[in-house]
């Protein structure tokens, strides 16, 4: 079986899936992907089936050594990677394109600010992690799941399944290293799913205790803008801006991805991937699938407003990404 | 059913849940296991993922596979024929025996539980194992069950300061509660004694090894476990 050995770790970097799902009544949460687009959008580049384990790179990304040569592909947020091939020839290698790993090579992945939080690494063939519970993440919370259950390590050797079909074999989108010139890749013909751009606010709907939180905390969640602090990690997302008053809550309630807490502190929290299945704050709002991604991406330091959507536009939203995706995918299979 | 007629609210875009009561108590219990069983008969297209708590039950659902409103009718519907058909009393599950070593190092809190129910700790060993316990809710982390049914005299509130180690294995009340936490991590509540059961083996279907609505015993062993023979 081929594998990818590490050689630098990275800051946090872990095998996830697309979430592990039907455990929560025995207290498992989802997991999973951080930015399950970016996620889904490498896992297609490569050929995998988009649910396919890959690694999750947080911040600062690792340099993985290639034993045998693979097709990988970065998404999202880490730019400047470079391939340097056995006999120390350098290529850098774009975001968002398939890339021919050679054997012997190593991968260094660049960092991932400013551009966001998080990016992921795909292999061709995916990671081979085991199944648990119906996912091949790793649930740091709980240390089980993915490679050991913890972040990659220096030395640690990850299987990789065995592809089963070609990136595109269209040289104007791929790179094969080594090469001589850095070529100029063409945009893919539909474009990448994208989050769309940082900036406009996230997309919220209302959560079950908003009608009982003071009318000046719901004005100030909806008009204030709050910073993501540095103690934010895949469990949550935590703010820092206008304090809220939160409602007294005597029961410990269902909670999902997304949701926005207010603990007796005042400053809310978005729950992220590997969120509890319970909670016993009262819940604000909760954020729209389609921007659950970006808050993945969201490093410490940057600063979120929310607004406001209904069920029936969140729905549509994310059909129409949903679209838009199904067209990228037929796109790389007319390019295959 | 429930007296009070079931309400059901989204949570997200992805998300519904289905209200059956507005307290704690073992009846609300029966109720909520009940309806989590027949919705996970129902298998509902879209539906990825159940979960109860004290009183309420999550329906998680794929967006993409299922809308809201058709979801939510779906569920009334199928919660509708269940009426009548939960019994108020009596038991929905087995009752699952856990062993637990009480005071010492195992449960270094029994003493200060004592004192403040202003009975021996033999005492509150007597009450803690004749009652019975039924699983609210699991959560807070994996395995987690949140157990109703703790006798009145031994009600506590939490502690002031959390531990900010509590082995796994620990047995702890809190309110009118008792928890077991499966994994060594921090708590807030009353370590009384200690459990060499595994609480969640995630190679285990399913991995927790309580369940909502399960009953429970506890029956007093021998201590020191402290040796954690058995604990993960």
């Amino acid at each position: 079986m081929s594998m990818i050995e590490v050689v630098a770790p990275g800051m946090l970097t872990t095998i996830q899936d697309l979430g592990r799902l039907g455990s929560r009544s025995s207290g498992v949460g989802p997991g999973g992907a951080m930015d399950a687009l970016s996620h889904r959008v490498a896992n297609l580049l490569v050929g995998n089936p988009d649910d396919a384990a890959a690694l999750e790179i947080t911040l600062l990304g690792p340099r993985l050594a290639f034993p045998a040569g693979a097709w990988v592909a970065i998404t999202a947020a880490a730019r400047g990677a470079v391939v340097v091939t056995a006999d120390g020839q350098s290529t850098p290698v774009p975001a968002g394109h398939p890339i021919w790993v050679p054997d012997g090579a190593t991968l260094a992945c660049g960092p991932c600010a400013p551009h966001g939080c998080r990016s992921t690494l795909a292999v061709a063939g995916g990671l081979d992690a085991p199944l648990i519970l119906g996912g091949r993440g790793t649930d740091l919370r709980s240390g089980f799941g993915g490679w050991q259950g913890r972040a990659l390590l220096g030395g640690d050797r990850i299987p990789v399944g065995a592809p089963s079909r070609k990136p595109p074999a269209d040289r104007r989108h791929v790179i094969v290293v080594p090469q001589t010139a850095p070529p100029e890749l063409t945009p893919w013909p539909a474009g990448s799913p994208a989050h769309g751009a940082a900036s406009p606010p996230i997309r919220v709907l209302r959560g079950p205790e908003f009608g009982a939180f003071p009318t000046a905390s719901r004005e100030a969640f909806f008009t204030d803008a709050f910073t993501v602090t540095p103690d934010s990690d895949r469990s949550g997302c935590r703010l820092s801006g206008q304090t809220l008053v939160p409602p007294t809550m005597t029961l410990s309630e269902v909670v999902v991805a997304g949701t926005i807490q207010a603990p007796p502190s005042g400053q809310p929290i978005v729950l992220a991937a590997d969120h509890p299945v319970t909670g016993g704050y009262p819940r604000i709002a909760v954020v729209a699938t389609i921007d659950l991604p970006r808050i993945g991406q969201a490093p410490p330091g940057a600063s979120l407003r929310f607004v406001e959507i209904g069920l029936d536009e969140a729905q549509r939203l994310l059909r129409e990404r949903e679209r838009t995706l199904r067209i990228f995918t037929l796109g790389l299979e007319h390019l295959r | 059913m429930a007296a009070s007629p079931l309400t059901i609210e989204p949570l997200g875009d992805a998300c519904l849940v289905v209200r059956l009561g507005t307290g704690i108590d073992a009846s609300t219990s029966r109720t909520v296991a009940a309806a989590t069983a027949s919705l996970a008969a129902a298998a509902l297209p879209g539906v990825v993922d159940i979960a109860p708590t004290f009183n309420t039950v999550a329906v998680v659902f794929d967006p993409l596979r299922a809308d809201a409103s058709d979801l939510s009718g779906a569920i009334q519907a199928r919660l509708r024929s269940l009426e009548g058909a939960v019994p108020t009393t009596g038991a929905t599950g087995p009752i699952v025996e856990i062993p637990v070593a009480y005071g010492g190092d195992d449960g270094p809190d029994l003493a200060a539980v004592a004192a403040h129910a202003r009975l021996d700790p033999e005492e509150i060993v007597r009450l803690h194992t004749t009652a019975e316990h039924v699983v609210g809710m699991i959560g807070f982390a994996p395995g987690f069950p949140y157990l109703l049914g703790l006798p009145a005299a031994l009600a506590i509130p939490r502690r002031a300061t959390p531990r900010t180690r509590v082995p796994a294995g620990s047995v702890a009340i809190a309110e009118r509660q008792t928890g077991i936490y499966p994994w060594t991590s921090p708590g807030g509540w009353h370590v009384i004694g200690r459990t060499p059961r595994a609480m969640f083996d995630a190679d285990r279907d399913p991995p927790a090894l309580l369940r909502a609505g399960d009953l429970v015993r506890f029956v007093p062993v021998a201590g020191p476990t402290s040796a954690g023979k058995g604990i993960r």
